[in-house]
């Protein structure tokens, strides 16, 4: 929970009084769908209804930068993503747009198509804004005042996420070769014009687009069904693995965490999936400094601000197993592989393994095409040209037609002349 | 009344001939619109590759001269030859998009009608025969390298042009876009103020596809008749832009007539008309006396086939020796490009070493406007005076996303095979190298590191927060440098051949 900074001394009480749980963690099993778990957490969270009234406009904020197939823990769920729109839009929301900045090469729509958003978007007719490099006019973005911000005092963000009443984070947990771990603070920067210009000073930089603002987002959930852990040379952000094919980089964990702290729920993350202690991310801590949120998972857990679910469960767990949780993380818990549960249907679009440097796993659709869409608008200037020819072919045989009943070629031409003569005399 | 029969036959004629240019004229352009679109909607999407070059029997030769033969394409520009055989020069006349522009144009010369009243004949003079020239020093020079072809034909002309308006009119992003762009539509301009001298003075007197198409349209199966009516007026000789109506009315020069039937529309006495028969052999013999019939000049006579006009029998041995000094002008092209010290550039992807791309590459500039990054831009005089126009990868605009989003669209697009299919692994545009002084990581210690999360093929190592660069896996694809937030970049793409550290 954001707080303003002469508040802070009081954040703890006023976010007990106000707010029973700020972070609410729902774990399921394998057998659960991504939409279930999404519920689970939203219910412990006192329902979408908390933030979502009827008839406001709702920002939804996946993942969708990196082209990779849905279930590699690169981009949002698309099952993931479809429940919670449909969840917005229960509530009654009055208007609801997708929006990323799509920065990552190979840019909006080879991504959206390889990673399902696109086409989820589509089905649901969903309006969305999926800006890149080449498809953004300087009218999808606005420049909004961030009057918190140590670091950055304004930042172009897109326009209808700044304008919209609701915006919804969702990120997933994943490694991230520059800040290590990425969740949902790091992942805010998606409603940026340039993010990269945030990586100049890119800590503080992200502590700084949470603070309170225009662009500061109501609700964050954390997609952490398969979480990419460190593995390797160096972290990646996104690849073509999955849990089945590299349990060693993507794991199971079938959690989804929702809430309104993203400090806490980063925090919350890095102790259970990466095994480190929140203090070690740089950007985590420059967001607790600039009073974004709450590190102290242990005493969220004891005051009930974090709070467990099971999915199925009706009653909430005890906070009596905080303390085995923490204890647990300092080994990482192993990866579920869960080769029984999906259907082979879900693994046919994806790859093998990983594939050469550059690790394309996919066809690129950008192509040279043969000009085969083309040829019905070809039909337009085709018809004027046949047109075209046939008036010339006309007039030619039009011109011929007096002459044939004459029999000799010489006699019209002898009495236009005459007549020419005539007018001219 | 006749008057006004006449008016009418001359009006859909020359609608007739409108509309199929204008169709033509769409239907080459039709293919440029994604391109457009793109640029005005702010989307991104498929493109294609040109319609025109295809049929550019000039170009087909050009390539089999310069051996060439992978790219060669054989079937539409033998088409065009053929149609050239039986239509005469038709295609000038009626398809060439490059004509098309030209008589759209001319209108706006209203002080031309004073200026056609006088003809090249009249003076004793003929079109000039420059074009040949032309053609044989594009031809000859397509030996060693093509160059030149390139740069005088005219339907490459056209489609340089198009790319360069749509992409001048349309907003680039950067004045390097505009440079080579042009440039080169320079050429296309200068045409057009010619056109304000003299109604297709490109067509007459130098346009070398022209001259090749007349080697063949000097045998057109369809000719002018002139019918015995004929008064002598010359109106059609004035209506005619080509200058094609020789010194008897009665004769025409197959080399110079387009088609474009101004001739029979302009006839006071309908005597003119159009039809297949031999007469492109045949010159009009007349009788000797006036016709008996009052006050017009009439002559009997009729077409008798001749030999004198067969190509090659009039060549004068100065004619010769010009046709030599040509052939020698264009195969001097390619030796004093490369006198010229250039500095090395990054070509796009696949491009044959860089002494061959100078000889092969025509600059016809379509792999620039397909480019789905905007990343090849056309140089201007950044890689010397002989790289002008030619593609070169600016990093900075954009990257080269082949086997990542891009299929090699350049390839694809190419019509002289200047850049070769390549596979993903075999890439290798050029090195990236850091620059440590900029560098936010290097200089700063900032944790920067956009060029690290850019990379597609794991490149650019950090290593306790700085950057490094694998050479051997680094294949010069500049997305580091297109995303790096230093003002003018910390980290450039060198070519394989120049990189020092």
């Amino acid at each position: 929970m954001a707080i303003y900074p002469w508040l802070k001394p009081f954040s703890r009480h006023i976010a007990v009084q106000k707010q029973a749980t700020s972070v609410a963690v729902a774990e399921g099993t394998n057998d659960d769908s991504p939409a279930q778990i999404l519920q689970t957490a939203l219910a412990g969270l006192g329902g979408i209804e908390r933030f979502v009234k009827p008839g406001q406009t709702v920002a939804i904020k996946p993942n969708a930068t990196w082209a990779y197939p849905p279930k590699t823990a690169s981009s949002t769920d698309p099952d993931f993503l479809a429940a919670i729109i449909q969840t917005v839009q229960a509530a009654g929301a009055g208007r609801v747009i997708v929006m990323d900045h799509c920065s990552i090469e190979p840019g909006a729509d080879e991504a959206l198509r390889i990673n399902g958003i696109g086409q989820l978007v589509k089905d649901l007719g969903i309006e969305h804004v999926f800006p890149d490099r080449f498809n953004a006019p300087a009218s999808t973005y606005t420049k909004i005042d961030l009057p918190h911000g140590q670091g950055n005092q304004s930042m172009g963000v897109i326009k209808a996420a700044a304008q919209a009443d609701v915006r919804i984070n969702l990120a997933v947990a994943k490694t991230h070769n520059v800040t290590r771990f990425t969740m949902c603070l790091k992942h805010m920067m998606g409603f940026l014009q340039q993010p990269g210009l945030l990586h100049t000073n890119l800590e503080q930089g992200i502590a700084d687009i949470s603070t309170p603002s225009a662009m500061q987002a109501q609700l964050h959930i954390l997609e952490a069904i398969r979480v990419r852990i460190p593995h390797g040379m160096y972290p990646t952000c996104a690849g073509p693995e999955t849990d089945i094919t590299n349990p060693q980089v993507v794991s199971r964990r079938n959690t989804v965490i929702a809430g309104t702290d993203p400090v806490l729920i980063d925090a919350y993350g890095c102790i259970n999936f990466f095994g480190i202690q929140p203090q070690e991310l740089t950007h985590l801590l420059r967001a607790h400094e600039s009073g974004c949120g709450d590190l102290d998972v242990e005493a969220a857990l004891a005051d009930n601000r974090i709070r467990l679910f099971k999915v199925g469960a009706p009653l909430p767990v005890e906070p009596a197993v905080v303390g085995a949780t923490l204890n647990a993380t300092q080994a990482p818990l192993a990866s579920k592989p869960t080769a029984v549960n999906i259907p082979p249907s879900e693994l046919s679009g994806q790859p093998a393994a990983s594939s050469a440097p550059g690790g394309t796993s996919y066809s690129p659709s950008n192509q040279v095409l043969s000009s085969g869409s083309l040829l019905n608008t070809a039909l337009i200037p085709a018809a004027v040209i046949l047109g075209g020819i046939g008036l010339a072919v006309l007039t030619r045989m039009r011109r011929r037609l007096p002459k044939e009943p004459t029999g000799t070629p010489h006699l019209p031409d002898q009495k236009d002349d005459s007549q020419n003569e005539a007018g001219r005399g | 009344m006749a008057r006004t029969r006449r008016i009418s036959t001359g009006r859909s004629d020359r609608l007739a001939r409108r509309m199929v240019q204008w169709g033509f004229l769409c239907l080459f352009i039709l293919p440029l619109l994604p391109m457009i679109y793109k640029r005005l909607a702010f989307q991104t999407g498929s493109d294609y590759a040109s319609w025109l070059l295809p049929w550019d029997p000039l170009l087909a030769l050009g390539n089999l001269l310069n051996r060439n033969i992978s790219a060669l394409i054989i079937g539409a520009p033998l088409l065009l030859l053929a149609i050239s055989l039986v239509l005469g020069r038709s295609f000038c006349g009626w398809i060439c998009p490059l004509g098309t522009v030209m008589d759209l144009v001319q209108p706006l010369a209203f002080w031309h009608k004073q200026r056609v009243a006088r003809p090249n004949h009249v003076n004793g003079r003929r079109n000039s025969r420059l074009r040949y020239l032309i053609l044989v020093a594009a031809l000859g020079g397509a030996l060693l390298s093509i160059k030149l072809l390139g740069l005088v034909d005219p339907l490459v002309i056209f489609t340089r042009a198009a790319t360069a308006g749509i992409a001048n009119l349309l907003g680039s992003r950067q004045a390097f876009e505009r440079g080579g762009l042009t440039y080169f539509s320079m050429l296309f301009i200068a045409i057009l103020v010619l056109e304000f001298w003299q109604p297709r003075f490109w067509c007459r007197h130098l346009c070398p596809q022209g001259a090749l198409l007349s080697l063949v349209s000097r045998f057109s199966l369809l000719n002018r008749r002139v019918s015995a009516a004929c008064s002598n007026c010359s109106l059609c000789r004035q209506a005619c832009p080509m200058d094609a109506i020789l010194q008897d009315e009665h004769d025409t020069d197959y080399s110079d007539c387009t088609l474009c039937l101004e001739c029979e529309s302009a006839c006071p006495v309908r005597g003119t008309s159009f039809g297949f028969g031999g007469l492109a052999l045949a010159v009009w013999k007349p009788s000797g006396q006036p016709a008996p019939s009052g006050k017009t000049n009439r002559r009997q006579g009729e077409y008798i086939a001749s030999a004198s006009i067969l190509p090659g029998q009039g060549l004068s041995r100065r004619q010769f020796l010009q046709g030599l000094g040509a052939l020698a002008a264009g195969l001097a092209i390619m030796p004093i490009t490369h006198l010229e010290k250039r500095p090395s550039p990054l070509r796009p992807p696949g491009a044959l070493p860089e002494t061959d791309f100078l000889n092969v590459c025509i600059t016809c500039q379509e792999c620039i406007r397909v480019c789905p990054t905007r990343g090849l831009q056309a140089a201007f005089l950044q890689t010397g005076l002989s790289g002008i126009g030619m593609p070169v990868l600016v990093p900075r605009l954009g990257g080269c996303s082949l086997g990542v989003s891009c299929s090699q669209l350049c390839e694809q697009v190419c019509p002289v095979n200047a850049i070769q299919p390549v596979s993903q692994q075999q890439l290798k545009i050029g090195t990236a190298h850091v620059d440590q002084s900029t560098c936010l990581a290097w200089d700063q210690g900032v944790k920067c590191l956009v060029c690290v999360e850019a990379c597609q093929y794991h490149a650019a190592i950090p290593y306790q927060g700085r950057v490094t660069i694998d050479v051997n896996k680094c294949v010069g694809c500049g997305f580091c440098e297109s995303g790096c937030p230093v003002p003018g970049s910390a980290i450039h793409v060198f070519p394989p051949d120049k990189l020092t550290i």
